[in-house]
């Protein structure tokens, strides 16, 4: 269905920065309240025709305005479409056909280029409890990307006069997990004593309750890349109500609040754990036992808007994400590698020169010590068995964020859908 | 003793310099970013 206008029969959208519906065409602005008074109004005088005829033709212009087709016109063409996870709607606006995947339950008209929510599939079971409205427009967070990729030292050039294929307002569906989580926690670390390093163990109770613990609810997002998004406040969200997503695409869930149930109490167990861990001294801290008890509290159908940007480098799309309610800027994009290579020759001529310098200094303040330079290359081998490994999960996060950037499943999750 | 002392440093040298270089890239290009605190969800 797409809502319009009452001064000129044009498309009303969702305004982000006004919280408010506008007219793209007459520029006229109304409240959601002002919209909902109207769609009242209307549905109450369709409702007193008591004419058969009456009651006929407004059967047929329901009918035209009933998006969902697949129940009315199960003919070959649909079911043959079907086939190929795609349903077919017809736009209440020009009547075109509108192509929308399986889990869409908003999008544009191809022709008109009109905004129809779906209703079929935000009502009854399948109707969102809260919404968080897009608050980032799209102009900011085109902004947002553009200033900070401008930013980037290593990012190549071309990326800087960045051309962005396409930009996607989307309303991710999530489940929101409340949840009392306990725990009992016996850990290992490890301090030095003088010359020696002592392992100990610590034990750590506690419990905590998660308020609006959030897990992506879509199977076509890649999990490490909508965790990454958040958080999503979702004390800031509003009841549902469809009017949010016209403008905006949208999808609902494919994954049953009961499937994700064990991912949202894994994800509340590490969070617990890692505040726990924060309170244990030492080093080399390694959970040996937990007997974790959970209960939980309740949860809500959440749908949280993400702007998806595309933009396409060496022929390959890059799909970068930015939160619409904080701007949060997410995503891995590649970098130029004889820019790298400079920078670590110089940095290495830095480090060549000034360490030895260093080293001979300790030496010499350490040259009562009959085991000195043994001393010191135990400390040197350690030192670099601490770098290294941090090299290693510096270099980890960033082959795994342009990994997600450029994966395919992302790119699809944004391009599948009805161009406007 | 000075030689093996000289490798190490210049192979401490070298680790250093590929971390920090990983870092930069990673602050650079956007990978750094996590998701949220503890405390959001609380």
């Amino acid at each position: 269905m797409t809502y319009k206008c009452p001064n000129c029969y044009g498309a009303l959208k969702y305004n982000a920065a006004l919280d408010k519906m506008e007219c793209e065409y007459c520029g006229s602005i109304f409240t959601m309240d002002e919209i909902n008074q109207l769609y009242a109004h209307m549905e109450e005088k369709t409702s007193q025709y008591t004419d058969g005829q009456v009651k006929a033709q407004s059967q047929v212009n329901r009918e035209n305005q009933n998006p969902d087709l697949n129940a009315a016109n199960k003919n070959q063409d649909t079911i043959e479409k079907e086939k190929l996870n795609v349903n077919i709607y017809r736009c209440s606006s020009c009547g075109a056909e509108l192509a929308v995947n399986g889990v869409e339950s908003s999008s544009f008209c191809a022709y008109c280029g009109q905004p129809t929510v779906i209703f079929s599939r935000v009502e009854g079971m399948d109707k969102p409890d809260v919404v968080i409205p897009f608050s980032v427009t799209k102009e900011q967070a085109i902004g947002i990307m553009q200033q900070r990729v401008r930013k980037g030292l290593y990012i190549p050039a071309k990326l800087k006069k960045i051309d962005i294929e396409r930009v996607r307002g989307i309303y991710v569906p999530f489940w929101t997990y409340d949840m009392r989580y306990e725990d009992d926690l016996i850990i290992r670390y490890k301090v030095k004593s003088g010359k020696t390093t002592v392992t100990k163990y610590a034990r750590r109770a506690g419990e905590t309750t998660f308020r609006d613990l959030t897990y992506d609810a879509s199977r076509m997002l890649n999990d490490d890349s909508s965790q990454k998004l958040e958080p999503f406040y979702v004390k800031n969200s509003v009841p549902f109500d469809a009017k949010y997503l016209s403008g905006f695409y949208a999808d609902r869930y494919d994954m049953a609040m009961n499937v994700i149930r064990g991912n949202a109490i894994q994800k509340a167990c590490d969070l617990f754990v890692g505040e726990v861990m924060k309170t244990v001294p030492g080093s080399g801290h390694q959970v040996v036992s937990s007997d974790p008890k959970v209960d939980l509290l309740g949860n809500k159908y959440l749908l949280a808007p993400v702007w998806f940007m595309t933009v396409r480098y060496e022929n390959i799309p890059y799909t970068l994400m930015v939160n619409g309610q904080t701007g949060k800027l997410v995503g891995g994009l590649p970098y130029v590698m004889w820019k790298v290579v400079v920078t670590m020759i110089v940095l290495f001529g830095v480090f060549a020169t000034f360490i030895p310098f260093i080293v001979s200094g300790i030496l010499g303040a350490l040259s009562d010590s009959d085991d000195a330079p043994g001393k010191l290359i135990g400390v040197i081998i350690v030192g670099a068995i601490f770098i290294i490994i941090a090299g290693i999960n510096y270099f980890s996060k960033v082959k795994k964020s342009i990994d997600l950037t450029k994966e395919q499943a992302i790119n699809r999750f944004s391009k599948e859908r009805q161009d406007v | 003793m000075k030689i093996i002392l000289v490798l190490l440093l210049l192979a401490n040298a070298a680790a250093l310099t590929c971390t920090i270089m990983t870092k930069w890239i990673c602050k650079s290009n956007l990978s750094g970013t996590e998701m949220g605190d503890t405390h959001d969800y609380i």
